[in-house]
């Protein structure tokens, strides 16, 4: 088998309700009316959360989904965990049809998610919990015992066996969400957004057993879902970049980041970033595209990042747009192209809006 | 070294164990919790002791079928329609809890069957259930008068109220296929709701149903409950075996033990293939409409 995922033309859209408030006013006997309005007024819109995706990850490939919230990214995984049935087209994971062969697909998959009370009991201790896990995976006592045991030392939760979910901290419930998945070793590992919520140093540490461990050492093939362009650069092989539920690239990093082409990209921290200046930069003739970043929501400091094809010529006019618009300019760089930029170049707008 | 899941026999059991030391273990969390369902079980009884006190003399020509005591009558109803309410209520509750707690998509990604996760989260229910049976029984022997003969047929008894447990199970499937259907998540469902209307009213728990005007007789007959109650009442408390008690009884012509015995099989075996087959189709509608997890 040449691929570990083939994932074949596959769509997935839903219907969503949208309610439409009734008129005000009517008093609590006039009910049947009150839901005869309603029912008239319910509409149904289609949103394609994954629009004819083609993709093949290979064997023992760290493979990344990089794109925005709202891209699809979430809905892809979960087609190819079985969770969701697609509207069109479908899926080969590790040899299995997730439409024909369901069964069979949960017997070679591995899935860790976001969210941080996600399945864990109150009740029971972080250890007990992962016991509960491991049971329902099917692993032999001593097999689970060691593997509790190690990931709990990776994820650092081990001196917080004995407490209950309730009183650790978010970050502490994530690690325990990381943790489960280090239980068990299939060949395809999914990871949606697992080190959302987490210190960078607890991070960069779970991030390194990733790659290390269930990459290089185990073999597993990965597909990560992120919208952290760091972690995508760092530990994937190839990224695929979706938006709006399409893939619009797919590459190694710096493959994609070809892609630029003759682009420059100033980097300029500054004070005082609002919706008006990136704006009035972005009228700047030669500026191709201007995404910010903010770092410290009270004073508004960040970073904008300008793409353009003369430098030289631009930068004066940006920082003249700053100094306008109120801001205080602290540093100014030239800058790599990094993957939000493939991806602003690509789609005209940044990965976290 | 990468692995495929498998669950062979001792991993199922490993899961279905695993169920039931976690509910057991939020059963008794809450210390206090314990003491209150004692004190609930003992003044359910002492209000219908009282009742007995009251009413027992006017309906005991009425109980003549089931020995003629109110009590023992009204105990034995409490304690099946326990039992039986566990088999409705549990499958719905087991999704209810899985789907709250964000574990629902877990476990459909898990290798572990849906049959499994149903029994699995139904088992420690069970187990709750048959402390409260036995509690019920100590209580009602010490304190409120229920007669326990050593001789009745306790043997056949328990196979009428597993035949209705089967049945009741199989509406609980499909009362929780409607958490997928019309995401019925409100802590009720519309067919448990309505098995529930009528257990109350003509199954026969509280009271006997000859008292009933014959129309409500005829409401009974389309709960299982009915049934097992009748013939596991009469099996235990002795009374008139031969005689006929509900109006389907007449319709067959059969001795009404028989006829109860006939009717509870093809109730477990239209409702259980009905009830899975449902949840199933829900399951499937679910992952269709992207309504397994809470957060979609």
């Amino acid at each position: 088998m040449d691929y570990a995922i083939e994932i074949l033309d596959l769509t997935k859209k839903f219907r969503r309700v949208k309610k439409i408030p009734t008129t005000a006013g009517m008093g609590s006997g006039h009910w049947i009316a009150a839901l005869a309005l309603k029912l008239k007024f319910l509409k149904a819109e289609e949103i394609i959360a994954v629009d004819h995706v083609d993709l093949k990850v290979k064997e023992e490939e760290f493979f990344g989904l990089l794109g925005p919230n709202g891209a699809g990214k979430t809905t892809l995984i979960k087609c190819l965990s079985t969770l969701l049935i697609p509207d069109e087209g479908t899926a080969v994971v590790n040899g299995y049809d997730v439409l024909e062969e369901p069964d069979k697909v949960k017997r070679c998959i591995n899935l860790v998610g976001s969210g941080h009370w996600v399945g864990f009991d109150w009740a029971l201790t972080v250890r007990e919990n992962l016991e509960f896990f491991a049971n329902l995976y099917g692993l032999k006592p001593s097999v689970a015992k060691e593997r509790i045991n190690e990931a709990l030392e990776i994820v650092g939760l081990k001196d917080k066996e004995k407490e209950v979910p309730s009183r650790i901290s978010s970050g502490m419930r994530q690690k325990m969400i990381i943790a489960k998945g280090f239980l068990i070793r299939t060949p395809i590992f999914f990871m949606d957004e697992p080190t959302v919520g987490l210190d960078p140093v607890s991070a960069r540490d779970i991030r390194v057993y990733i790659k290390e461990k269930i990459s290089k050492e185990l073999g597993e093939t990965i597909v990560l879902t992120t919208h952290y362009m760091q972690e995508a650069e760092q530990l994937c092989d190839r990224v695929a970049i979706m938006d709006r539920g399409k893939i619009v690239a797919c590459g190694s990093p710096q493959e994609l980041k070809k892609m630029i082409g003759k682009h420059e990209v100033i980097e300029i921290e500054t004070v005082n970033i609002g919706a008006k200046l990136i704006d009035d930069i972005g009228k700047i003739d030669l500026v191709d595209n201007v995404a910010s970043h903010i770092d410290d929501p009270v004073t508004s400091t960040g970073t904008i990042r300008v793409h353009t094809e003369d430098a030289e010529s631009v930068l004066p006019m940006v920082l003249h747009s700053i100094e306008r618009d109120g801001g205080k300019v602290l540093h100014v760089s030239a800058s790599q192209p990094t993957l939000e930029d493939v991806f602003m170049k690509l789609t005209g707008r940044g990965l976290v809006e | 070294m990468t692995e495929e899941l498998r669950m062979d026999r001792r991993a199922n059991l490993r899961a279905i164990w695993t169920f039931v030391k976690r509910d057991l273990k939020i059963w008794t969390y809450f210390k206090l919790n314990f003491l209150i369902d004692l004190a609930g079980i003992f003044s359910n009884l002492a209000i219908y002791a009282i009742i007995a006190l009251v009413a027992g003399e006017i309906v005991k020509s009425f109980l003549k079928p089931y020995g003629g005591d109110y009590v023992s009558y009204v105990i034995l109803g409490i304690i099946f329609n326990t039992i039986l309410s566990t088999s409705l209520s549990a499958p719905y509750w087991g999704t209810m809890d899985a789907f709250w707690s964000g574990r629902l998509e877990i476990l459909m990604v898990s290798p572990i069957s849906t049959p499994l996760f149903i029994t699995g989260t139904s088992i420690g229910r069970y187990v709750r259930t048959f402390i409260s049976v036995l509690i019920y029984l100590i209580f009602g022997v010490l304190f409120f008068g229920l007669k326990v003969d050593a001789t009745a047929g306790y043997g056949l008894a328990v196979l009428y109220i597993l035949l209705a447990a089967v049945a009741c199970t199989g509406l609980g499937l499909m009362g929780a296929s409607l958490i997928y259907f019309i995401d019925a998540r409100g802590g009720q469902d519309p067919v448990r709701w309505v098995v529930e209307i009528l257990v109350g009213l003509a199954s026969g728990v509280y009271y006997p149903l000859n008292i009933l005007p014959e129309w409500m007789q005829w409401l009974g007959c389309l709960i299982p409950h009915t049934y097992a109650l009748d013939a596991a009442r009469r099996v235990i408390l002795g009374g008139g075996i031969g005689v006929t008690t509900l109006p389907i009884h007449s319709l067959f012509g059969l001795n009404p033990l028989l006829t109860d015995m006939l009717l509870l099989v093809a109730f477990s075996v239209v409702t259980m293939p009905l009830g899975w087959w449902m949840y199933n189709q829900g399951v499937r509608k679910a992952k269709t409409d992207g309504r397994l997890s809470r957060w979609v």
